[in-house]
């Protein structure tokens, strides 16, 4: 009898092209997604070498952490950053790269294109120079983030040089309570779990608690899996994956997506697979959760307090508490749904799909954002833009008082003008409440879209379940 | 085309700054700010100055850049240091490799920690740094040494003689080890493998046509 496999196991064997030594292996790249920040630089580097793309039929390429989100506005907000989508421009119609420009229909966020136009299938191997690309396992992709070097090789060969990690299966157990999300469970993963439990494993979320997510919440899911220090985390494909991609533009065709199908349905871990780490995360009482500090694991129920230092479990602990209390000008005691906020930001590769604009637009309806504080929706591509508008949830937005913006990363990496002003509080989807993240001195505070909405018209950090009407 | 691209891994003898607050992420070893005010070309060149700039500078202030003397580097005792000792889960965040870069472009060719961010990790030996993993007791006897004289970290030999004379050994993937010794590059590399990885993917195609755009 064979040995039971992970889905993990299985993908990873069908990519490998050779072994290096000391546990290296060559894998093969089904598809490199660029954006316009890591792309011109790599662009450089080939260049400068000499070096041919090996497989330009399967990059992909759109602007997003450079691309301004003022409202009516394509391109970078300065000749700079105009500058690098110029060359990603260039340099994809030099090479032969499908590019989402700027003015494309299909342009937006790097990680909710792939998925969106069906570049992303289930057992692929995506690879980009941006550490959420493990977003794409949201349809069960193997996917992970890559630095500029490591996407010359893949654009020069495609293939990468990788030593196959440990598998994790995190299980979410329990019925998820109404009115909590997708991102307060992965937010309460790492809570308490720890900003690294993940470090060096790829992580395959099971459960009844994940099956019974729809695709995007698995995006939302995913993509955090970085956060807690794994490169990859997927959900293995089931009928939600496949219903979602047929029909998707770049998506297999009618007939090869029926074989394709098979395939995918093939990748499920085998019953007694047996995986190296298991997490179980158990959600039945879980409360909305925010970040208070500087890491996504320093984070709390929604009615909680802001810990204390002297709680700490170990000195480690306590310096980089107090460094996060400091940086955020929160005193240990402090009850968290009364701090004052200034920004809100709904967006990013985490949260900026329709489904979490809906959630967030159904708070908002028939209310106004609280005096002195700036709320924004980023959508995550024109695609999520254009099909919210047609349901008219920009309309909802606007008429509470939040600025509607084009599509792209904006205040998540704060790469593209838009920023965080210095000591401001706000209330983001991201990812990341990391120091300066949203611009230098800007303080952030992780939430999922239904919080941020709810703290938009509060004016301070809120509960969402308390604002639905 | 040039197969060199990094210089040969020799041995480091040097003074070890101590950066040991966990968990500090890319974010604040390479600010975005760095990376969005010059272009490709020049990007690499703003990468010195802006290393570290949260917890380097008082308030994190590029321009007005008072250093802040908490921050190790700042400090004259360390200054010159080509090793850093790291706290837990240093390098955790964005995949940027102007991180291992701008810690580069300080100086900095060796890091000595508990624990790494997974995609920082690989990027640092694509910038011929060395990341070094000890367990918690060796690191905080290494910080308590970090004021007392000069590491001296040998990669061939895989030792570390800390400034009180003591050896430590450390472990290095060989693969890593030989391609830093090399200033081996891993593109030439696979370079001379294609023929193996059209044979895959011509397999490949038959196996999954759908991953395959025909051209």
């Amino acid at each position: 009898m064979q040995t039971p496999k992970t889905m993990f196991d299985k993908v990873w064997e069908q990519h490998s092209i050779a072994q290096l030594g000391s546990g290296f292996e060559l894998l093969h790249v089904d598809r490199l997604m660029m954006h316009d920040f890591g792309g011109p630089m790599s662009f450089a580097a080939m260049n400068e070498r000499g070096l041919d793309v090996a497989n330009p039929e399967l990059v992909y390429a759109t602007p997003d952490h450079l691309v301004t989100s003022e409202p009516g506005q394509l391109g970078g907000m300065d000749d700079t950053r105009s500058g690098y989508i110029d060359e990603l421009r260039e340099q994809c119609a030099e090479k032969g790269i499908q590019l989402f420009d700027v003015d494309d229909s299909r342009q937006g966020i790097v990680h909710v294109v792939g998925p969106e136009l069906g570049i992303t299938l289930p057992g692929t191997t995506v690879l980009c120079g941006d550490s959420h690309t493990c977003t794409h396992g949201g349809v069960g992709a193997v996917a992970w983030g890559i630095g500029t070097s490591e996407q010359n090789h893949i654009m020069a060969t495609q293939c990468i040089i990788e030593k196959k990690p440990k598998t994790m299966r995190l299980s979410f157990v329990g019925h998820k309570p109404e009115n909590v999300t997708a991102k307060d469970m992965i937010l309460r993963a790492i809570a308490v779990h720890g900003s690294s439990f993940g470090k060096g494993f790829a992580v395959e979320y099971c459960g009844d608690a994940i099956s019974s997510l729809s695709i995007e919440e698995r995006m939302t899911i995913c993509n955090m899996s970085v956060e807690f220090g794994a490169k990859i985390g997927f959900v293995a494909p089931d009928q939600k994956a496949i219903d979602y991609l047929r029909g998707r533009e770049f998506a297999p065709p009618q007939e090869q997506f029926e074989i394709a199908k098979e395939h995918w349905l093939s990748l499920n871990s085998d019953e007694h697979a047996v995986f190296d780490s298991e997490i179980v995360v158990e959600i039945q009482e879980l409360q909305p959760q925010i970040s208070w500090g500087t890491n996504p694991a320093q984070t709390i129920d929604v009615d909680g307090v802001v810990p204390s230092p002297s709680d700490a479990p170990d000195d480690d602990t306590r310096r980089a508490w107090q460094s996060a209390l400091e940086y955020m000008d929160l005193e240990p005691g402090r009850q968290v749904s009364e701090i004052k906020i200034d920004h809100v930001f709904i967006g990013s590769c985490t949260n900026s799909r329709l489904s979490d604009l809906e959630a967030a637009a159904a708070i908002v309806k028939g209310k106004r954002v609280a005096d002195g504080v700036t709320a924004w929706v980023v959508p995550g591509s024109q695609k999520v833009k254009s099909a919210a508008e047609n349901s008219g949830l920009d309309i909802v937005f606007k008429q509470a008082g939040f600025d509607w913006r084009e599509p792209g990363c904006s205040l998540c990496p704060a790469a593209n003008g838009d920023a965080v002003p210095s000591g401001k509080r706000c209330v983001s989807t991201s990812n990341r409440n990391f120091m300066g993240r949203q611009g230098p001195g800007a303080r952030t505070h992780l939430a999922s879209p239904e919080t941020a909405a709810a703290s938009a018209i509060a004016g301070v950090i809120a509960d969402p379940r308390k604002s639905k009407s | 085309m040039t197969t060199d691209t990094l210089d040969k891994f020799g041995i480091i003898e040097s003074v070890a700054a101590p950066l040991t607050l966990s968990n500090i992420d890319t974010d604040i070893i390479s600010p975005m700010a760095a990376l969005s005010a010059a272009s490709s070309s020049t990007v690499y060149s703003s990468l010195e100055r802006y290393a570290f700039a949260a917890l380097r500078y008082k308030n994190g202030d590029v321009d007005k850049a008072i250093p802040d003397p908490s921050f190790p580097l700042n400090d004259p005792k360390f200054s010159g240091a080509e090793i850093l000792i790291t706290g837990e889960n240093f390098g955790c965040g964005s995949s940027r490799e102007t991180a291992p870069a701008g810690i580069s472009a300080l100086g900095v060719r060796c890091l000595i920690g508990t624990t790494f961010g997974d995609i920082f990790f690989n990027n640092c030996f694509q910038r011929g740094i060395l990341p070094i993993k000890l367990n918690k007791e060796v690191i905080d006897q290494f910080v308590a040494q970090s004021t007392a004289g000069q590491f001296k970290v040998n990669l061939r030999d895989q030792e570390i003689r800390s400034p009180s004379g003591t050896l430590v050994r450390f472990s290095v993937n060989q693969f890593r080890k030989d391609s830093l010794l090399l200033g081996l590059d891993d593109i030439s590399m696979t370079l001379n493998r294609m023929n193996e990885v059209r044979e895959y993917q011509k397999a490949d195609k038959a196996r999954r046509p759908w991953v395959y755009r025909s051209t």
